[in-house]
């Protein structure tokens, strides 16, 4: 009732997408800066790369499991309200580590904390909105969010290196909070938790289209999809080769590339900006993949995604030790390798377990994504503080790459018919799959 | 002439495609591999180790000056080694133990080009007596070397016993692991790879041949059932060479703390590198097994027709498992002596190593694979397999001799060292073996053309192929020994 919106001349579905896509930018630039961080928390307090790196794998652990409590928050108290908190959680997480004194702190503030409320503003988020709001273009929508999402974390990279290098460590945390603190406004202004709050229907929808709505117990309908999948062999061939995806995206290169390449004697800046040129690539990557998701067995692209990314990893040892053109092209191939992987793994998803069960199940896939993430960014940091070098991490996390080809080309080959679990049904949450959530 | 032309044609195109794809695997890993240049041995010490083989003016190894080493008069100010290559160092890297077994060389170790040196602290000024160095290093060529040297401050104390002494390589458990381990690593290469060679070089033009395949698929499940075994092998193997590693380099007799610091120090050298490049490998053979089948799988949707044959032998994916065949033979010169001579010619010891390794795998693994599926394939079949397989053994044998020659003339300096040198020894008995493994092909051989009833026998002929295989197997331990001696300098 607040916002006529026939005055503008256009759907108000638009400006609460546009809305969600700054927050959702914005909140994966949070979750971020613990790569830029690294190197000058260890110069400050002294503490090794484990301890920080621990903090990171709190932080990818509950980013990935927040999302079905998030979307029981929404669904009780509304997008307007939970979005908001979370964003002040996060600015009052990240303004606090300046002033921090023990490494606990540092796993309670961008662990817990950072983690929970970027958690909030993810993949669920970015679902909920396009389901609630739109029918024609969600697609779209959707896979615009999905690059926010995915593209955020890394973009704002080379601007915080720049910060802390600068500046100090300290403005690069608080221009986090604030930041997180001039969206939250934004969204408590104009965020709308349903079209008809504001006296309208989904953009596109015609006079007889209902709404979707939670239809059962969020938590209860996880638990089932989770029961679901464990008896299918095929879904821990997904669930295991997206650990691996998980493990050598967010977990080892997105923490550890650029401390990695600091050992190389390149600046902080210089190896931020390579990790936003993944980003960039990233969203190429991402879009030309779900084109050849539509034309070709997933299994086989995934095969090769896989395949290439784990080649490439046995090879950038090689490449830190040598010149920037080399570690260059490792760049631009891993960059179109990283979220890749996503519109395929949706597409088999859908395939064995149904469109009925493909969310629920998928959010259990993405879980192992976010735990293989947290346990590859602590070892990672383990076996460096152990080593002095991160070679054999490198190496092993291709090894384990080759190996998840080797898992995905076999997923529905097995004795037992994958075919049995699509007439099953869970209570389902109606939530599209979201091509956001490897970010 | 025009059936020859036509069947040159048609072999051009997945010549061409093999050719490809084997030359970029190969650029690829050459090119990551960082220049190998040697063993790393170890040319000059200060203070002075008169013992050492290279050392000018030399004592003999028994002489009792060697336990004491060179007297100096006041405490060194550090202890530094001189390597004919940049040697990585291992756990402490150098260690010096005053008399009363103090380590008193507790500074960090630094490296620069081929020199390695440690600072020594903590000697008093008024010291006398024997202190002793012991060193650790990984050579570029992922090969273990260590030593040790003395020498006294003022007087020499009584009764020391020199440490171990560079050059020497005693028959260690460690060698023995790393040579087994190695072993299993060829074996599973034969049978991971050969097969695959088998079906590509003898079965494929056997089937266009013949044209009635009533066995395409039991001798395609056999295939890759060797292949199965040859990657679980391979997987054995690598972790029983890092052992070995550990071992060589006298890990296991101290704390916890000091064998987490050698196993971390072993994986972040040049041996942790080469060892994940081969466990790739291995993953990456069993990634392209299972495209294999889902080949299958598809193209049994597509068309019912195609069910029945082997389609191995026409796949590109079993090409491109040939192709990563040639580039893990690529890998195992980085760790043999591939690299390893003094002329500066280490393409040829890279092109000798890995033709060497592969027609080893094609004869050893395409031996196995005939064993296996002769009683799967008919009395034609029979004869045309025999005939196509002896063509293609006796092709790599050509290539194992050529390369073997190359080899040996890089890595021994003088025809004595045949003899004198444990290095050469292990060659001569692998000679001898080989002569034996050929005997008895040619025994097998002889058995198929001579009297009719020997022929009809499949028991007799069978039993000489058995002897072959075990006579290659025996070879191949000479071999994983060969690789894991050093060469004589």
């Amino acid at each position: 009732m607040i916002a006529r919106p026939s005055r503008f001349h256009m759907h108000y579905a638009w400006v609460i997408a546009a809305v969600t896509f700054l927050t959702l930018l914005g909140a994966s630039g949070f979750r971020s800066t613990p790569g830029v961080l690294i190197v000058p928390l260890q110069d400050e307090f002294g503490w090794n790369r484990a301890v920080i790196s621990f903090a990171v794998s709190i932080n990818l652990i509950l980013f990935g499991l927040s999302g079905p409590f998030a979307a029981a928050l929404m669904a009780r108290y509304g997008i307007r309200r939970v979005i908001p908190i979370a964003l002040v959680l996060v600015a009052a997480g990240s303004a606090l580590t300046t002033v921090m004194r023990a490494p606990w702190q540092l796993y309670l503030l961008w662990g817990v904390v950072v983690g929970a409320g970027t958690g909030t503003m993810a993949s669920v988020f970015a679902a909920t909105v396009a389901n609630r709001w739109f029918v024609k273009h969600r697609g779209t929508v959707l896979g615009v969010l999905s690059a926010a999402s995915a593209t955020g974390q890394l973009i704002f990279l080379p601007l915080l290196a720049t910060l802390v290098t600068r500046a100090g460590w300290r403005w690069a945390a608080l221009a986090v909070a604030l930041g997180a603190l001039l969206v939250a406004p934004l969204v408590a202004i104009f965020m709308r938790d349903a079209p008809e709050d504001v006296g309208l229907r989904a953009l596109g929808a015609t006079e007889d289209y209902v709404s979707p709505t939670v239809s059962a117990n969020p938590i209860a309908a996880a638990f089932g999809g989770l029961r679901l999948g464990l008896r299918s062999r095929d879904f821990w061939f997904l669930a295991g080769s997206f650990f691996i995806c998980g493990a050598t995206t967010n977990g080892l290169i997105g923490t550890h590339l650029i401390p990695a390449s600091m050992d190389h004697g390149m600046t902080e800046v210089t190896a931020a900006s390579f990790l936003a040129f993944v980003g960039i690539f990233d969203i190429i990557g991402t879009t030309l993949s779900g084109v050849l998701t539509d034309r070709f067995d997933s299994r086989w692209l995934l095969c090769w995604y896989y395949g290439l990314r784990g080649l490439s990893l046995l090879f950038l040892p090689f490449a830190l030790g040598s010149t920037y053109l080399t570690l260059f092209a490792f760049i631009v191939f891993y960059g179109l390798d990283w979220v890749a992987t996503v519109p395929p793994t949706v597409a088999l998803t859908a395939n064995i377990f149904g469109k009925a069960n493909v969310g629920v199940v998928f959010g259990w896939v993405f879980a192992a994504h976010q735990f293989g993430a947290a346990i590859a960014a602590s070892a990672a940091g383990v076996m460096r503080t152990w080593l002095g070098s991160y070679q054999i991490t490198f190496l092993s996390a291709g090894v384990l790459c080759l190996m998840a080809a080797g898992l995905v080309i076999r997923i529905g080959r097995g004795t037992h018919d994958a075919h049995d679990t699509r007439g099953e049904s869970v209570p389902s949450l109606s939530l599209e799959p979201s091509i956001s959530s490897a970010d | 002439m025009c059936a020859a032309s036509r069947s040159v044609t048609s072999l051009l195109p997945r010549v061409r495609a093999i050719a490809l794809l084997g030359g970029i695997v190969c650029a690829l890993w050459l090119g990551s591999a960082q220049a190998v240049s040697a063993h790393a041995i170890l040319l000059h010490t200060e203070p002075p180790d008169q013992c050492t083989a290279l050392q000018s003016p030399r004592l003999p190894t028994r002489d009792p000056r060697c336990d004491t080493g060179v007297v100096l008069a006041s405490p060194p100010t550090a202890v530094q080694l001189w390597f004919s290559e940049a040697p990585q160092p291992i756990g402490n890297g150098i260690t010096v133990t005053s008399p009363t077994g103090a380590r008193v060389a507790t500074g960090s170790v630094r490296v620069e080009g081929a020199q390695m040196r440690v600072p020594v602290t903590g000697i008093a000024p008024d010291a006398t007596g024997t202190y002793t160095v012991t060193w650790e290093v990984i050579a570029a060529d992922t090969h273990p070397e260590r030593g040790g040297f003395a020498f006294s401050i003022g007087e020499p104390s009584v009764g020391v016993v020199h440490p171990d002494r560079s050059g020497d390589s005693p028959l260690t458990g460690g060698l023995a692991v790393a040579s087994i381990a190695r072993w299993l690593h060829f074996l599973g290469y034969a049978l991971g790879f050969g097969p695959l060679a088998f079906a590509v070089f003898v079965l494929h033009p056997l089937s266009r041949a013949t044209r009635h395949r009533t066995s395409g698929k039991d001798t395609q499940r056999q295939v890759r059932r060797l292949v199965q075994g040859g990657i679980a092998l391979l997987l054995i193997a690598e972790p029983s060479a890092l052992v070995g590693q550990l071992l060589s380099l006298g890990a296991g007799g101290g704390s916890a703390e000091v064998n987490g610091r050698f196993v971390g120090d072993v994986l972040a050298s040049s041996f942790g590198r080469v060892l994940a490049q081969r466990v790739g490998a291995a993953v990456l053979l069993w990634v392209l097994l299972g495209v294999l089948d889902a080949t299958d799988a598809d193209t049994s949707e597509d068309t019912k027709a195609t069910t029945e044959t082997n389609s191995d032998g026409t796949s590109i994916i079993t090409r491109v498992a040939l192709a990563v065949g040639i580039a893990l033979a690529v890998a195992d010169g980085e760790a043999s002596h591939a690299g390893n001579n003094g002329g500066g010619v280490t393409w040829l010891g890279y092109l000798a190593n890995t033709a060497h390794v592969a027609a080893m795998g094609l004869w050893l693994g395409g031996l196995v694979t005939l064993i296996v599926l002769w009683r799967l394939l008919d009395e034609t079949e029979r004869a045309t397999t025999l005939r196509r397989f002896g063509r293609a053994a006796g092709g790599a044998l050509v290539v194992l001799i050529v390369s073997g020659s190359v080899m040996a003339v890089l890595h021994l300096s003088r025809p004595a060292d045949l003899f004198t040198s444990a290095y050469g020894r292990a060659l001569v008995a692998k000679l001898m073996l080989l002569l034996d493994a050929l005997l008895l092909a040619w025994a097998g051989r002889a058995g198929w053309a001579g009297t009719r009833i020997r022929r009809d026998n499949p028991v007799y002929r069978m039993r000489w192929w058995l002897l072959e295989g075990a006579a290659i197997t025996g070879v191949l331990i000479f071999a994983a020994l060969l690789v894991s001696l050093p060469p004589p300098p």
